[in-house]
């Protein structure tokens, strides 16, 4: 198991968002990670990502416990993640915000800055080539020179997964990286992740739309009100009778 | 165009813009019509401008808003002139000790308010600025008090030239070395603080240590200011610890430009410049009109004169698209 998750927990004053939540993530596959609004999908990913402290409970990153690690620690560990409401930096050319994505994976400090070191030198020739080269993946060529802030919605969310992806991560959390994507474009997105699995790094994905999680993961987490309250294949995930109450109750009631 | 405007790069109209200023403030001592009064101002815009470089590095870049700086360029100068003159140690030793005393104390001072962000960072720094000045003040001791501390010159520098050079190839290497940061990888880091923190934690950026080593390197060249600034006067008071100052320096950043390289020379030189010359006839209103600048500049050049620049230069290579763009390669 590259990921294990043990009865992680999060307490906000009485109310609970996550309660006694385990699951784990093979290397290689795909997650989805499903539920309702305020399920706790966001706060799961940010105790695993380290941006909250659990209150209770286990992560496991590849044998070793990651449990209540800083960001830029878990970050450098090899797990990266987006945000729901797309993170960038916003000022900055693309392709300035792919380098930054680099930066963990540097060691360059003061002295290779002010002396020219061959260190220096040699790892800005590598973050270039690897600009280089997650630009060809993520199609994001033409965008390159200009303010992150500016490019359209769409390739917004693809430059946000694909600045994670300089980090060399071995498993990448997306939060609805589909999400405020026109109808047309989410297939470009979802390609992508396939094409991301394929080089070997391990996905885990918060998605609304069902259609597009199903054929796209091997295997779903289903949320409601932070307790998990079902786990397996699609097909057999959305069969359940918790999980369809959980989407559809309120129309049945 | 957008796109161009670069904040982590050095961009080309920037560049010129200071080859051009090089150029005028290396010939002007030459010049006959040059009155050792406006030599004076010279050097003494000179010495702030380096004060507003180092500001340039911890808030144009790094997004901190430290308004320390003001106690910072005191704390070097004391250091400057007790090396010398109490401890009698050589020039460039004592130069070289009072920088690094100031970045250690920087160092101290980052520790625990960098843990605050954002307006409240400002808020501490300016209270430790508050209470350094009051240290000073009342610890006759260690100020001197109103008498304050007298720094001998070196032999070398007794001549007004000479100091206006000294100032000069000091700001030049602030510069050179301003520009070497932002333009690594270690200067990405301090902009994807600046940009957005969150995002920067997550992507592996050790946010803390990171905010902290450039406060550091930033006190580390304020006290080289402040060491000039003592060595100019010949002493230093408790005065030079205030707060205002710290202000002086923001405003000076802010109407240059904030993260551009020519940014604080600019605004440093031509405020310090204008202040002087219409002091004569306008005697201490000229700071409510310093006031009312600043809010021309930051209405109408949010990114201050140089970035302003920056935008229009693009604005015209928009506009005469390929035909200016080879003339202007040569220009």
């Amino acid at each position: 198991m590259l990921l294990e998750v043990k009865a992680l927990t999060k307490r906000f004053g009485g109310l609970v968002a996550v309660n006694k939540v385990d699951f784990d993530i093979e290397e290689g596959s795909i997650v989805g990670i499903i539920g309702p609004n305020g399920a706790g999908k966001t706060t799961l990913f940010n105790l695993i990502s380290g941006a909250l402290k659990p209150s209770e409970g286990r992560v496991i990153l590849d044998c070793e416990d990651v449990t209540g690690w800083r960001p830029y620690n878990i970050a450098r560990q090899g797990i990266a993640r987006t945000f729901q409401t797309t993170a960038l930096f916003e000022e900055l050319p693309a392709w300035v915000n792919l380098v930054i994505g680099y930066r963990m994976r540097t060691r360059s400090g003061l002295w290779d800055a002010l002396l020219m070191t061959p260190r220096g030198r040699r790892e800005k020739k590598e973050a270039s080539r690897k600009v280089m080269e997650i630009l060809a993946l993520t199609g994001l060529g033409e965008f390159a020179d200009q303010p992150a802030g500016s490019i359209p919605q769409e390739a917004q969310k693809r430059l946000a997964i694909a600045v994670a992806l300089m980090g060399e991560p071995r498993l990448l959390f997306l939060d609805e990286p589909t999400g405020g994507v026109g109808p047309g474009e989410t297939e470009g997105i979802i390609d992508l992740i396939n094409r991301i699995r394929d080089m070997g790094i391990t996905v885990c994905v918060i998605e609304h739309k069902m259609r597009m999680i199903m054929n796209l993961v091997d295997k779903i987490v289903a949320l409601n009100f932070g307790v998990k309250i079902a786990e397996g294949p699609p097909e057999k995930v959305c069969e359940e009778p918790s999980v369809i109450e959980a989407y559809l109750g309120e129309c049945i009631a | 165009m957008a796109e161009k405007v670069k904040a982590a790069g050095f961009g080309k109209a920037g560049f010129y813009l200071l080859v051009l200023a090089a150029a005028v403030l290396i010939g002007l001592p030459q010049l006959k019509i040059i009155r050792k009064g406006t030599l004076n101002v010279l050097t003494l815009a000179l010495i702030w401008a380096i004060a507003t470089m180092s500001l340039n590095l911890v808030l144009g870049y790094t997004g901190q808003a430290s308004l320390a700086h003001g106690a910072f360029l005191g704390i070097g100068a004391y250091m400057f002139g007790i090396m010398t003159h109490r401890v009698g140690m050589n020039f460039w030793l004592s130069l070289l000790v009072a920088c690094l005393m100031t970045a250690i104390i920087g160092l101290l001072i980052g520790l625990p308010s960098l843990r605050t962000k954002g307006p409240y960072f400002a808020i501490v720094t300016l209270c430790f600025n508050v209470i350094v000045f009051e240290v000073f003040k009342n610890w006759t001791w260690l100020s001197g008090g109103y008498q304050g501390q007298k720094v001998p010159r070196p032999t070398f520098l007794t001549e007004r030239w000479a100091r206006y050079y000294f100032a000069l190839a000091c700001l030049v290497l602030v510069i050179l070395v301003v520009r070497q940061i932002t333009k690594s990888l270690l200067g990405s880091s301090f902009i994807a603080i600046r940009s957005n923190e969150n995002l920067a934690e997550a992507l592996g950026i050790k946010t803390f240590s990171t905010k902290l080593f450039s406060l550091t390197i930033s006190c580390f060249i304020v006290g080289l200011a402040g060491s000039l600034l003592a060595l100019y006067n010949g002493f230093v008071d408790y005065t030079i610890t205030n707060y205002l100052y710290s202000f002086y320096i923001l405003i000076y950043l802010l109407i240059g430009g904030a993260a551009t390289l020519s940014g604080p020379v600019v605004g440093t030189v031509g405020l310090y410049w204008l202040l002087w010359l219409i002091e004569s006839w306008v005697g201490e209103f000229r700071y409510l009109m310093f006031g009312l600048l600043l809010i021309v500049v930051i209405i109408y050049f949010p990114r201050g004169v140089v970035g302003g620049l920056k935008q229009f230069w693009d604005w015209l290579r928009r506009q005469y698209h390929g035909r200016v763009q080879t003339e202007g390669e040569g220009a």
